[in-house]
């Protein structure tokens, strides 16, 4: 089965938000990466008559995700990067800011590594 | 649901342009169909695709990408519908459960038409391999879909469009382009290729597409007060790709490609640079 590519520049810890994977080679240099869009299930969209769209958010669920990355020989492990897992608190605090923008406080830290998991080859 | 709610008849690969190790497989099952609706059920997977292909640049596209139809008989017809907008409840069975006003977060949306997909995932990896992207189209002219693992969307024509824009984020990782007030927006630069906080044409992630003569930012959000946005001297042409301002969850200091897109509203066509995403992830499954 092929893969489709990823497209554009790989994400970079400490500069990008959201979430993504990676898939490293035994020197973590990054061989391949997949931006994940809702890995958190604390998000659906709702579809009004008028064509527009609007996202509603809730707390992050018990959720499985399923991701399609090339098979590289090298690959060594696979690291997930990300924000808080308790995305409500987040979303709470950027409202917040938000709505006091003369005191907006610290500014949020963009994505970490937040797991990882290495590989080994199916015999 | 239990097996006396429906069952699979079989499956049937409708588009076939090469061997499934080649080219990017879509599986389309449905849901609320009874035995003698199946005449309508391909016809509503005809419908859909004949939307999928008129819309850009998918057509162009299409000889990578194999379509294979899953036949699925329910006891009952439609979804379950509990008359969250109004009107009587209605029950149906059927082999997914397909439901309106499925609840999220403790809300109840009435449009959200939800499936057991976890038993669609299982009904559709049974009888296809190698897949890229499942579909379920639920028997029922209420508007309605939802996203995820697999695109869902009920028989209305225009929910096609609802499915394709759900696509556009699982089978293309592509962003929402409408904005909000910016509390679901993550910190830092957006990992995804088609909404930006950076307006430097030298640097911006769809540089390429943008004329040296459109302003940048090129639009800025007139119901934001709190943006860094310099409205341009002159408006970008029309049609120009450049930095909208609103996307990605907030009105403000974030930016989209195009003024309209259907990652921004259904209705539209994918914007420049979304059609360039997808036609990069699937040009390798076109047969040169």
């Amino acid at each position: 089965m092929m893969a489709p590519p990823s497209v554009g520049a790989p994400p970079q810890e400490g500069i990008h938000g959201g979430y993504w994977l990676e898939v490293q080679d035994e020197n973590n240099r990054v061989l391949d990466y997949r931006v994940l869009q809702f890995p958190l299930g604390d998000s659906v969209e709702v579809f009004n008559d008028d064509g527009t769209i609007e996202r509603e958010f809730g707390p992050a669920t018990e959720n499985t995700f399923e991701v399609l990355v090339p098979d590289y020989d090298d690959a060594s492990n696979v690291a997930m990067f990300g924000e808080s897992l308790e995305p409500e608190a987040s979303r709470a605090r950027r409202a917040e800011r938000a709505a006091n923008p003369e005191q907006p406080g610290e500014p949020e830290p963009p994505s970490r590594e937040l797991a990882r998991f290495k590989l080994s080859k199916q015999p | 649901m239990s097996s006396s709610d429906g069952q699979v008849l079989g499956s049937m690969k409708i588009v076939d342009h090469g061997p499934n190790s080649d080219r990017w497989n879509l599986v389309i099952v449905g849901d609320g169909y009874r035995e003698t609706e199946l005449t309508k059920y391909h016809t509503d997977v005809e419908n859909f695709l004949a939307t999928f292909r008129a819309t850009a640049p998918f057509g162009e596209l299409f000889s990578g990408i194999n379509v294979f139809r899953i036949d699925v008989v329910s006891t009952d017809s439609g979804a379950d519908d509990p008359g969250c907008g109004g009107g009587s409840p209605v029950t149906a069975r059927t082999l997914f459960d397909a439901t309106f006003c499925s609840p999220f977060a403790g809300r109840i949306l009435e449009r959200l038409l939800t499936v057991n997909t976890t038993l669609a995932k299982s009904v559709a990896s049974t009888h296809v391999s190698l897949i890229h992207q499942i579909l379920c189209i639920v028997n029922a002219s209420k508007r309605g879909g939802s996203g995820g693992d697999i695109a869902t969307c009920s028989s209305d024509p225009a929910a096609a469009l609802t499915a394709i824009h759900e696509m556009g984020h699982s089978a293309f990782g592509l962003a929402d382009e409408y904005g909000g007030d910016g509390s679901a927006t993550p910190p830092g630069e957006p990992p995804v290729p088609n909404v930006t906080r950076n307006t430097d044409r030298t640097s911006n992630k769809w540089r390429g597409l943008i004329s040296p003569t459109t302003p940048m930012p090129s639009q800025c959000e007139p119901s934001c007060t709190a943006s860094t946005c310099i409205p341009p001297a002159t408006p970008p042409a029309a049609g120009a790709v450049g930095t909208y301002e609103g996307g990605f969850y907030s009105n403000c200091n974030v930016y989209r490609p195009f003024a309209d897109c259907k990652m921004r509203g259904v209705s539209a066509p994918f914007c420049p640079v979304c059609e360039s995403v997808i036609r990069a992830k699937l040009e390798r499954f076109v047969p040169s």
